[in-house]
């Protein structure tokens, strides 16, 4: 990699006609650095000001110039893509609370050790890994990439900026894949718990105080304990189960998980068909 | 330490003719000092305008240079002066 030649161009032109061609040839071999950049550019403006350059030309040099500096900082900032997908609960019955049921399973499928386990398992973050502490890693996976917002819909959406736009696919899919293993897990656990506690028909609350009448009750709902994975019975208070029956990806093309934030959409997707992740 | 490129371009020359890059690796060498392409460029242009260097002809792009008469004696003069200048501080700098 060598400095730009037509940073040359920037000094005057009877200048140039003398020292341009070696002077081109110098920036061809020189390393190319922030400090040789603005001492070349230090360099024109000094010519500049010798050969009597009107204020106007010099203006125009330094937009030039500051086009260039832009150009090399868009180059230089690493592309970011962002992948994301939106979870919905569908009630069975009447109006679930969504919210908490999604709270509850996003404590269990955003915890440190399960995204410890999709960096390990997707490789993310290798030379970051290499210099920092694992749990700083995954901290700021959590703070600064991965991104969790209830929509006003009450859908849960989840996005994850990531330099490869395979990888950030990937990560969210496997979030999505574990909020759905995590609801299989609790309906798999409330139907055997309403196989195994047929006790609880018309019982009423732990305590042994009636509740109700059965008809009011049928039939109890159960779900697995969150913090400690512990699968036991809870009566909800409504008797409705929530699961999530319909989770599906929103992307700018309708079918594609990715787009870069600084790229058109249409070069990401089409990234994301030759290679899905 | 020395820092002016003009005279460090001289000083560069003194020892045979060479070329841009030649001159910004052979100063880093001997003084500790790297040159920019802008500053090394500066300095040419204003030593050529005195006459104490000139371009040689080259087939290649990279034009060498070469120290005239005149940039050889003022190179000397420099050199004297900063060679007053220091032994006058090292003296200085000695206990009493």
């Amino acid at each position: 990699m060598t400095l730009d030649p037509r940073l040359g161009k920037l000094y005057p032109r009877s200048w140039r006609e003398r020292y341009g061609p070696e002077f081109d040839a110098l920036l061809e071999e020189v390393q190319p650095a922030w400090r040789e950049f603005t001492d070349v550019l230090e360099g024109a403006i000094k010519m500049r000001n010798l050969s009597g350059t009107t204020w106007l030309k010099l203006t125009t040099a330094m937009a030039v110039a500051g086009a260039i500096v832009a150009a090399g900082i868009s180059f230089a900032v690493p592309r970011r893509y962002v992948s994301w997908a939106e979870l919905r609960v569908i009630p069975q019955k009447s109006a679930p609370d969504s919210r908490d049921y999604l709270a509850g399973l996003s404590v269990e499928v955003f915890s440190r050790r399960s995204l410890a386990n999709v960096i390990q398992r997707l490789g993310l973050y290798q030379s970051e890994r290499a210099r920092r502490p694992f749990s700083e890693i995954v901290s700021q996976m959590r703070q600064r990439d991965l991104q969790i917002q209830d929509e006003p819909d009450g859908a849960l959406r989840i996005s994850f900026a990531y330099p490869d736009p395979y990888k950030s696919q990937a990560v969210v899919r496997a979030l999505i894949t574990t909020f759905m293993e995590a609801n299989q897990t609790r309906r798999t656990a409330a139907e055997r718990c309403r196989s195994q506690s047929p006790a609880l028909h018309g019982v009423g609350n732990r305590s042994g105080n009636a509740l109700g009448p059965p008809d009011r009750l049928w039939p109890p709902s159960c779900e697995v304990g969150l913090r400690n994975r512990h699968v036991g019975c809870r009566r909800l208070r409504d008797g409705r189960r929530h699961v999530i029956s319909d989770f599906r990806s929103l992307h700018l093309n309708g079918d594609h998980g990715a787009h870069p934030t600084s790229q058109p959409a249409t070069l990401a997707c089409r990234r994301a068909r030759r290679n899905p992740a | 330490m020395v820092s002016d490129p003009q005279l460090l371009i001289l000083a560069s020359l003194a020892e045979g003719d060479k070329h841009g890059y030649a001159i910004i690796q052979d100063v880093q060498r001997f003084a500790g000092i790297r040159l920019g392409a802008g500053t090394l460029y500066g300095a040419i242009t204003r030593l050529e305008a005195l006459g104490w260097i000139r371009g040689l002809e080259s087939e290649d792009r990279r034009k060498p240079y070469r120290l005239t008469a005149p940039g050889r004696r003022s190179l000397e003069e420099q050199l004297h002066a900063l060679d007053s200048v220091v032994k006058t501080a090292l003296r200085r700098l000695r206990p009493a």
